[in-house]
């Protein structure tokens, strides 16, 4: 589906719009709620990434380049109301999320056949795990230990992008026949 | 159970199993090298008399040393990665009593002798941030 533009469908674009401010809104609560839980696992920076099916969502509905700022947005408007902004974790969330976001419009572009939204969507958590590992070495602590938590990073990414294309897919698959977008 | 199955199934292409089967290859490729990095920055024993460097021990090779200082013999011990004390002069024994070390950052203190072993490294974690 190609993005609405605003001398296309005047109502169309505006209607975009809404629902990328709605989708935003709706990022920003999954983000801050999924934040307060308990991490699953003792991994430092591990987390199911929820609020990526949203960003995944204005990536099909809205283009890419939607998605890619509701990514961002989503980070920054996220961690201001978590009340984590400018610390470390928020600078690390906003980076995975960037690169996440980068990486899922680009197999969405490219890979997707092969790929299916789940594909898509593992390889959005991996990327966001790992660029999150990169940007701790440089950042903060440069000790190569950290790369011993690659496996793990990969693994869970494989197990968290598993989950959240699954609940993507399902999802996707109801509202766009509800809302006659697909 | 089976439904939902039929459901995952049905939402996976090709594709994604090759990535799944991918990545686990690509962890589990990634694992000996954690182990590997793991006891290369552990693998040395410093051992000093006075502040200085008397033996340097691999860790990987089993064997004994023995130090003389000023009051007596201090026997040490690497067996199996790890380090300790087996005979040293002084009324407390601490060193003997710390047991066996293997980690960076370890170290074993025998005062009356002078002489100390150290495991050189950090700990590998300075912080942790969530």
């Amino acid at each position: 589906m190609t993005p609405y533009t605003r001398s296309t469908l005047p109502e169309a674009w505006l209607l975009a719009r809404i629902l990328f401010a709605a989708l935003l809104a709706l990022g920003i609560v999954v983000y801050v709620l999924e934040g307060f839980f308990p991490p699953l696992v003792p991994v430092p920076g591990a987390k199911l990434g929820l609020s990526n099916i949203v960003v995944l969502f204005a990536m099909l509905f809205l283009g890419h380049g939607s998605g890619i700022l509701l990514a961002i947005a989503r980070s920054i408007l996220g961690s201001f109301l978590a009340g984590t902004l400018f610390s470390p974790g928020a600078l690390l969330s906003l980076a995975g999320g960037l690169v996440s976001a980068l990486v899922v419009a680009f197999s969405l572009k490219r890979l997707r056949p092969p790929l299916g939204l789940v594909g898509v969507s593992i390889l959005g958590a991996i990327a966001h795990n790992v660029t999150q590992l990169v940007v701790a070495y440089f950042l903060f602590v440069q000790v190569a230990g950290l790369f011993y938590y690659l496996p793990f990073m990969l693994i869970l990414g494989l197990i968290s992008g598993l989950i959240t294309g699954l609940i993507a897919v399902y999802l996707f698959e109801r509202l766009g026949r509800e809302l006659g977008l697909a | 159970m089976r439904e939902f199955l039929r459901t995952v199934k049905r939402y996976l292409t090709w594709g994604d199993y090759m990535l799944i089967a991918l990545v686990l290859l690509g962890a589990l490729a990634t694992i000996p090298l954690l182990h590997k990095n793991a006891d290369a920055s552990g693998r040395w024993a410093i051992v000093r008399l006075d502040g200085q460097i008397v033996h340097q021990l691999s860790l990987a090779k089993d064997q004994e040393v023995t130090v003389v200082g000023p009051a007596g013999e201090t026997v040490i011990q690497v067996q199996g990665g790890r380090v300790r004390v087996l005979r040293s002069p002084g009324a407390q024994e601490i060193c003997m009593r710390q047991g066996w070390i293997h980690k960076p950052g370890e170290a074993l203190i025998c005062l009356p002798n002078h002489v100390t072993i150290e495991i050189p490294g950090d700990s590998g974690i300075d912080a942790i941030s969530r």
